[in-house]
């Protein structure tokens, strides 16, 4: 039998990261209960966690905040919703000033004054650098914020077509959470380990956590999601030194620390979805008590550093509207009774032949990164789905070799590998339909942008099925909004 | 499997909700050139059975992948495994097991809360504040702040492992929890409550239970330079006034009052031997300070060097004014006493035009060369015009063992080397004194376990919080004792006296306590009476 512990909160993010951190701290400020559940170490996993530090973007004076607009509209290639985008330059600035109130402190000149840094894409020096990811989740624990880490959130549940709260594993305390909450905050990052997932040499950037589990949530809780075909592959320096240490790193300082004789050459990586979940203003998904924030939510469209700026305007707004829904669910015992059995008949599936979860993901981040990657066009597409449908038939063969429930991570990687289907699905779906190149995506069969393609594809889950609608956006508001 | 070259890695496993019992189980895994610790337990975990660990970045950003590698704690996604053959991998020490490699951290978590590491302040500021940051304090924020908190230096650290296991001795929990969670707020210009921190420092952290053994520095995958960064931590809670200890104070107050650090009980060495030593052919000509241990209670140390130095041709000038070093005053933060007794002493040793420099006490060696640079450029904004040498450094890399007279007398003695702190990763000498003992016919050498381990007496820890040294010192004594060994040598008056008294109280001074150099000229005299 497996212990189950009952939760009731306020308000239940998930995710641990910039955003998550976020949006649980303006929860928390409006005076809600709390509870933020981080799959990895909090402060030290994510995206977030795992840089060495953060370059985050802001308007350095009120007026800057049109050519911030600008900036990010263009590199959108139209896709970005102006109305979100117009939200985060007007309040990116404070923001990033919070980040200085938690315990940062940003390059200053010599003079004493803040000297916000160049970025790619960024016409004006707007970068203030560096934050620490570590810094801010200890406003967690100084705002008073129930954390628990090591904890994978399995599913959403559901009561009257409203998230009433969440199954989680409590990965070191070896039992279930069943988690009851008046509203639930995704905040889970992407999902570029879908593109690989091995030690060495890697596809992505992205620490082996972001598997985009909250894609999959959001899915089969019946969000919307949007953008999926999007997705940030970068050149990355992959250094190698005689020291005897092999990594990569976005930071010029890790670089520096390695003292000698680095080689190193660019290697192509995934490091950002630019799409997502579907959110308003005050990061709600298109399902009641859901909201989303961070890499997760779509709509933003942003692109590297931006993704921090973007995380933090979110996650505060998405907290926020989370902390004010006063509706309190009740769980269906019928709906809870059928994820716990879900999780545990993953982890007790004992077929003859079956695969560990491992060999399953390999299959499919091969195909993922080979046919979808860098290069993709009809065949690869057609040849990627085909895997996905393979993997996904395998999936009730899936063997966790351990039957033991504490700290079980291969039980996780078995749940994270039907969410890592579901999201592989989408972005090979989208991307058959999008015949053309947009920006971050590339098409060798469709090497230009065609304005049929000037819009979304909408992903949405419909009884056992993925729902795909093209809604184009007016050029019109396009071009007005530029 | 290319070449068939294989590794045998034992890994420690353990699931307490199966109800096992903890063992090692022995794995297979084929080696090859450039592969990393991490993969190596991905290989098991996939080829054999999912043992469990943690690690998210991959990239030694994380610091979640550590783990005991043949004892000692890395990063396993940052380090490489050399060459074929064995491997044991463990949880880090000073952790409790939640499964296999995996270990409990959240008391490090409850600890660094309990410190508050955040900005704290009533005014707040609007807009960017105009902040005056001196450089150098910002360049260490930055630096400080990078820390990992993977916990290698907890794994590495004895006097955490006393903490660990006796915890009403100390509350110390290894470096991280100053490097990174106090030393950013007391680098911070904002934070208003400086003393807060020097209070947490010496409450919460029991700063003085640090040994400064650089065991941290080691294993710190940022190379963080802790000890010093210790010191000057230790500096801030002087200032505030909340420290030294007493005991430490003592030596501040006598080295103030009589510029030394220990009181005259018998005659010292000073007095015992002229200025000048001189030689027929000197090959060379240096100047001996004598440091405080040596001057006042190992006087025979002091006589051994220079019989020593006279035996192969070297002159030996003694400075009689020469006063102590200044490192316990400096080792437990009162850098002003210290600073002093630089000055004064470059002074006193510069006069003579000879730019050499030998001691036989690694703490005087690591004030001379790493704390007076640094304060003479303070004061005069120059370098010294000196040269400092342990001796069994001067003997091996300046005299040369071709040089150096053999004409040794044989001891018949098993015996086994324990290394100086500050000696061997202080100033990076150990082959040195190894070398040296090989010299010497009859003595049969075997290494302990833990031969770099501390012996507990370093740092002030001796002085002021003697339970811990205690603690620390016993474990050096059982290693010392299970080598089975007639002798223990070592190159240091504090792990001298410290080891002598811990063989003394828990073994009954059952192995002989041996001063390298003292060996040495003792060889050599043998063979001038024969």
């Amino acid at each position: 039998m497996i212990k189950v512990k009952n939760v009731e909160t306020d308000v239940l993010v998930v995710g641990g990261g910039a955003a998550g951190i976020r949006a649980a701290l303006a929860a928390r400020g409006l005076g809600a209960e709390v509870v933020l559940v981080d799959k990895g170490l909090i402060g030290r996993s994510g995206m977030s966690g795992t840089l060495p530090y953060w370059n985050i973007p802001a308007p350095v004076l009120p007026e800057d905040e049109k050519s911030y607009f600008e900036d990010l509209m263009k590199a959108s290639h139209g896709l970005a919703d102006p109305q979100l985008l117009r939200i985060l330059v007007s309040e990116a600035r404070d923001r990033v000033l919070e980040l200085e109130e938690y315990g940062n402190i940003f390059i200053r000149d010599s003079s004493g004054e803040v000297s916000p840094l160049h970025s790619d894409g960024h016409s004006q020096a707007r970068v203030f650098t560096p934050a620490f990811s570590w810094i801010m989740a200890m406003q967690l624990f100084k705002q008073g914020v129930t954390v628990y880490d090591e904890t994978f959130v399995t599913n959403l549940i559901k009561s009257n077509e409203r998230v009433v709260g969440a199954i989680a594993i409590d990965l070191k305390g070896g039992e279930l959470l069943l988690i009851e909450s008046k509203a639930t905050v995704l905040a889970t990052g992407g999902a570029g380990h879908i593109f690989g997932m091995d030690t060495r040499p890697w596809q992505s950037t992205n620490p082996i956590e972001l598997t985009g589990d909250g894609y999959a949530l959001a899915y089969n809780a019946g969000a919307d999601i949007i953008d999926m075909e999007f997705i940030q592959i970068v050149l990355e320096p992959q250094y190698s030194g005689s020291v005897g240490q092999t990594y990569t790193s976005t930071a010029l300082a890790l670089a520096r620390s390695l003292r000698s004789s680095i080689t190193f050459q660019e290697t192509p990586s995934v490091q950002h979805f630019l799409g997502g979940v579907v959110i308003d203003e005050n990061g709600r998904t298109t399902v009641p008590g859901l909201y989303a924030c961070g890499e997760v939510a779509g709509g933003l469209h942003l692109k590297a550093v931006d993704q921090f700026i973007g995380c933090l305007v979110f996650g505060k707004r998405a907290g926020e509207a989370a902390a004010r829904e006063k509706m309190k669910g009740t769980m269906p015992e019928d709906e809870v009774k059928r994820e716990v059995d879900r999780v545990v008949s993953i982890l007790n599936n004992a077929p003859r032949g079956g695969l560990p979860p491992y060999a399953l993901r390999r299959k499919l981040t091969k195909s993922m990164w080979e046919e979808v990657g860098l290069r993709k066009n009809e065949e690869s597409l057609r040849r990627a789905l085909a895997v996905v449908e393979d993997v996904k038939g395998l999936l009730p063969t899936m063997v966790v070799r351990s039957k033991s429930k504490l700290f079980n991570k291969e039980w996780v990687e078995a749940i994270e590998t039907y969410n890592m289907v579901i999201v592989s699905e989408m972005i090979v779906r989208a991307s058959l339909l999008r015949k053309e190149s947009r920006g971050v995506f590339i098409r060798t069969d469709y090497p230009t942008s065609n304005d049929k393609y000037l819009g979304h594809f909408y992903i949405k889950r419909s009884g056992d099925e993925m729902i795909i609608k093209f809604k184009p956006i007016k050029i019109e508001k396009a071009v007005e909004a530029l | 499997m290319e070449n068939g070259q294989k590794l045998e890695v034992r890994v420690f496993r353990y699931d307490p909700a199966v109800g096992e019992k903890p063992y090692y189980a022995t794995y297979e895994v084929p080696w090859r050139e450039g592969m990393t610790v991490l993969e190596v337990l991905r290989f098991i975990y996939e080829n054999y059975e999912p043992i469990a660990f943690r690690y998210h970045c991959r990239s030694g950003v994380c610091g979640a992948c550590g783990v005991m590698v043949n004892g000692k704690p890395v990063l396993a996604c940052r380090t490489y495994v050399e060459a074929p053959g064995e491997l044991v991998i463990e949880p880090l020490k000073n952790f409790k097991v939640i499964k296999d490699l995996v270990v409990d951290r959240r008391p490090m978590l409850e600890q660094t809360i309990k410190l508050k590491p955040w900005l704290v302040r009533s005014r707040r500021g609007s807009g960017f504040e105009k902040l005056e940051w001196p450089l150098d304090e910002r360049d260490k924020f930055y630096l400080l702040a990078s820390c990992r908190e993977c916990y290698l230096c907890r794994a590495a650290c004895p006097a955490a492992e006393v903490g660990f296991k006796k915890p009403e001795l100390t509350s110390y929990p290894g470096a991280k929890f100053y490097v990174r969670d106090l030393a950013t707020r007391l680098l911070d210009p904002r934070e208003e409550d400086k003393r807060l921190r020097a209070l947490q420092l010496k409450e919460d952290i029991d700063a003085y239970a640090c040994t400064t053994c650089r065991k941290c520095w080691e294993v710190c995958p940022r190379e963080f330079e802790i000890p010093e960064m210790m010191e000057e931590l230790r500096s801030y809670i002087a200032k505030a006034g909340l420290g030294p200890l007493d005991g430490h104070l003592t030596f501040a107050n006598l080295i103030k009052k009589t510029g030394r650090a220990v009181e005259r009980q018998t005659t010292p060495l000073l007095e015992l031997v002229p200025e000048v030593v001189d030689v027929a052919n000197p090959i060379d000509e240096v100047l001996f300070f004598t440091g405080c241990l040596i001057d006042f209670r190992l006087q025979k140390v002091g006589l051994g060097i220079i019989e020593v130095l006279k035996k192969n041709n070297v002159r030996v000038i003694v400075p009689k004014d020469q006063q102590c070093c200044g490192s316990p005053a400096i080792r437990s933060g009162l850098f002003d006493v210290g600073k002093a007794q630089a000055i004064r002493n470059i002074e006193v040793f510069e006069r003579y035009g000879v730019d050499k420099v030998v001691m036989g006490c690694p703490g005087c060696l690591l004030t001379w060369r790493y704390n007076y640079p640094k304060f003479l450029y303070e004061a005069e904004k120059r370098s010294p015009r000196l040269q400092v040498y342990e001796i069994t450094e001067y003997l091996v890399n300046v005299i040369g063992l071709d040089r150096m007279s053999k004409d040794f007398k044989s001891i018949n003695m098993t015996v086994t080397y324990h290394d100086s702190c500050h000696l061997r990763r202080g100033c990076g000498i150990w082959k040195e004194p190894r070398e040296l003992i090989k010299m010497i016919p009859g003595l049969k050498f075997r290494e302990m376990n833990e031969y770099d381990v501390c012996c507990g007496s370093g740092g002030g820890v001796r002085a002021g919080r003697r339970p811990v040294s205690v603690e620390i010192g016993k474990r050096k004594a059982d290693n010392i004792v299970a080598a089975g060994v007639e002798g223990v040598i070592m190159e240091c008056p504090f792990c001298y006296i410290q080891i002598r008294d811990m063989l003394q109280q828990f073994y009954g001074g059952k192995v002989k306590v041996l001063y390298l150099i003292d060996l040495i000229a003792e060889a050599y005299k043998g063979a001038e009476s024969k």
